[in-house]
């Protein structure tokens, strides 16, 4: 069979036969070149697809040839080529592969990520929680809210029916309740992972019912419980990190979007969470968990609910509230 | 032994006739495929592990298929090697993302400690690669030093953004400069000619056009979405509500477009740059990347990575080698017996992978 030879000291090629000699390998050339080695003593590469193989001999030396039967004439078995090289060129093992990749990617999105985010997070100290509030607080204040214009009296009546709340203690006494006024937000509430959770002037202006408003804090109190911040950033760290990884050599922005559809649906079982725990804080406090359906309704309709559902139903980071309402009536 | 010349009559000025190569790439996508997602299974089943012997094959899959003058390339980086430094890799990468979350003063710590290390590994890696690339047998060389990274990794970045990124064309003038002119096929310097002018026109005509894109874009997004708002019968005098399923996909795809493009006219006309001005010994380089070309392979091949969930990947991958090599020509002066090696030293792996992770693009 021919190759090409390379002595490893210039790039001069040079076409060579290769011929068996006993147990010499025997590479003949043009102008009476020839080279003897014994030839368990010639490594050959893995094959590779269809890429041409390299013979490489104890000196830098190295010649390349064309894949097939002439190489296994000469060397034999031992250059069929590992497992791997095998599998890579058929279309079974790929399909195995792409089977193995999918059910392993999707088994890891919907169950293992989200159980290991909630470990690592449940792990971290509390004092972790207050060091991420303290970078988030400032940077709030400083873009989206201002001092609240609420009476001192309204918002003492909203702690005093979050405080009669029944929930745990030692979380009790993480809670602090922040009114702001948001003009950008509108009637929301937000928690921090430390416990500071911020109503907004426009939520509380929503209903004069503070059982309302207690719901709709139960509700930010179940992020806080289940330590939702913590886990949204480790979950969007790792599927971040994958995303860029995975689509690889095309633009960051090209692997914003699918990551942030891959975020959203985490968002959205953590909202479910949430909801889950206001359910339980309200029943156990007495207070109707339809309190929290109506919050959200009223919520709904001061944000001028733009459709909810389809498409975009998958982009959001919250359930829709028809969603959301027909569960926690169901409870 | 060099001899002492021959006293003899100058040499008659007979241009010496150059020979053309058209560099080719030979591998299908359907092969890599293959390829490329039995490895993936193998890393995924390995918890990992095998990721280093994927990622050698992965590369000897497309040097083995890049052909020259009829030969191909090989890698030869050892597997183990690898796997030791992206250990290193996976650790800084662990500080770069405790970043922000670990307090002001721990923030501040890893970042220097980041910057103090990443020059350093940059330049390795570079160093690496070469190391364990071959063509014809013989290995390239890195010669850059650890001073020229810390500049290039570090000062020049750092003025690029005291000076609001006036200067970044130039760092990636520079960057780029360092690469090839501390580059050696065997003994041979590659040479570096591109003017810094080059890459200020390519990026100032980048941003320009992307630019000019999203501004036409928002343009017409403002029609659609006012149309759409009037199509729902609207009281006269309100204000159009954004209809948010129309209006956030369409801006998506509007950026991306943008963005592409932005990124074909840099990548066409910097690597247009480089390789015309690049020499090899005697050598020259023929780069003729076509913009709209590549900004059509980059955007099928985006669309189509996303609608299969990563599975056109692979055939992405080698669609965009197979242009850019068809893109390339050497013009060959001399023989290949002129190139010879040097004598060859290890180098270790920990650069290459901490450049891999953090996603820097140094190859070239």
């Amino acid at each position: 069979m021919q190759g090409t030879y390379y002595d490893g000291q210039s790039a001069e090629g040079r076409q060579v036969d290769l011929s068996l000699d006993g147990d010499m390998l025997v590479l003949g050339g043009a102008d009476g070149f020839e080279r003897r080695d014994p030839i368990d003593s010639v490594d050959v590469t893995d094959p590779l697809g269809s890429t041409k193989r390299w013979l490489r001999f104890h000196d830098a030396a190295a010649c390349e040839v064309e894949d097939g039967p002439d190489l296994h004439a000469l060397f034999g078995p031992r250059v069929r080529g590992s497992a791997v090289s095998r599998w890579e060129r058929g279309w079974r093992p790929a399909g195995i592969a792409m089977l193995l990749v999918l059910v392993v990617g999707v088994v890891t999105y919907v169950f293992v990520l989200p159980v290991m985010a909630r470990s690592a997070a449940d792990r971290l100290p509390a004092s972790a929680l207050d060091t991420l509030s303290d970078e988030m607080r400032p940077v709030l204040d400083r873009t989206v809210f201002e001092p609240t214009k609420l009476s001192q009296d309204r918002t003492t009546a909203i702690m005093a029916s979050v405080y009669r709340l029944d929930f745990d203690m030692a979380l009790k006494e993480r809670i602090r309740l922040e009114f702001r006024h948001a003009d950008s937000l509108g009637a929301n509430a937000m928690a921090l992972p430390s416990g500071a959770i911020f109503v907004t002037d426009q939520l509380v202006a929503l209903t004069p019912d503070d059982e309302v408003i207690a719901a709709v804090i139960a509700h930010e109190i179940g992020h806080v419980s289940h330590r939702h911040g913590l886990r949204q950033i480790i979950q969007s760290t790792a599927v971040g990190v994958f995303v860029t990884w995975f689509i690889g050599d095309l633009s960051a922005l090209g692997a914003a979007a699918p990551s942030a559809l891959l975020e959203a649906k985490y968002s959205r079982d953590l909202e479910r969470e949430a909801d889950a725990y206001a359910v339980a804080v309200l029943r156990a406090s007495g207070i109707d968990p339809g309190r929290l359906a109506q919050a959200l309704e009223l919520i709904e309709k001061s944000h001028g609910a733009a459709g909810d559902g389809g498409v975009l139903a998958y982009m959001s980071t919250h359930p829709t509230t028809e969603e959301r309402k027909a569960w926690l009536r169901a409870q | 032994m060099i001899e002492a010349p021959p006293i003899q009559a100058p040499p008659p000025v007979v241009p010496e006739p150059a020979v053309f190569h058209r560099v080719e790439f030979t591998g299908t996508g359907a092969e890599y495929f293959r390829i490329w997602i039995v490895n993936f299974a193998l890393t995924i089943v390995t918890l990992g592990i095998y990721s280093a012997w994927a990622k050698v094959r992965r590369l000897q899959f497309f040097y083995r298929h890049s052909r020259v003058a009829g030969a191909g390339f090989d890698y030869h980086a050892n597997p183990i090697t690898l796997l030791k430094g992206r250990m290193v890799a996976l650790a800084l990468f662990g500080l770069y993302s405790s970043m922000g979350y670990v307090g002001t003063a721990l923030t501040i710590v890893i970042l220097v400690v980041l910057a103090a290390l990443l020059p350093w590994l940059l330049g390795r890696s570079l160093r690496f690669r070469l190391h364990n690339s071959s063509y014809r047998g013989l290995r390239f060389r890195f010669h850059g030093t650890t001073k020229q990274a810390y500049w290039i990794f570090l000062g020049m970045p750092l003025l690029a953004l005291l000076t609001l990124f006036t200067l970044a064309p130039m760092w990636h003038h520079r960057l780029k400069r360092y690469q090839f002119e501390n580059s050696a096929y065997g003994r041979t310097r590659f040479r570096f000619g591109a003017p810094v002018g080059s890459f200020y026109g390519a990026h100032l005509l980048s941003m320009a056009v992307a630019g000019g894109m999203l501004m036409v874009f928002f343009v017409i997004l403002g029609i659609v979405v006012a149309l759409t708002a009037v199509g729902q019968n609207q009281p006269a005098g309100a204000e159009a509500e954004p209809n948010m399923a129309v209006f956030l996909p369409l801006f998506v795809a509007g950026y991306i477009v943008a963005v592409v493009a932005g990124q074909a006219i840099t990548g066409a006309r910097i690597q247009n740059a480089i390789w015309n001005h690049a020499t090899l010994g005697r050598s020259t380089f023929l780069s003729d990347v076509r913009t709209r070309r590549l900004f059509w392979i980059l955007m099928t091949n985006l669309l189509g990575t996303i609608a299969t969930l990563g599975m056109f990947r692979p055939f992405a991958q080698v669609r965009l080698a197979r242009y850019y090599a068809s893109c390339m020509t050497v013009a060959q002066l001399g023989t290949f017996a002129s190139f010879s090696g040097a004598e060859g030293d290890e180098v270790a792996a920990t650069g290459e992978e901490t450049a891999d992770i953090f996603d820097f693009d140094i190859g070239f």
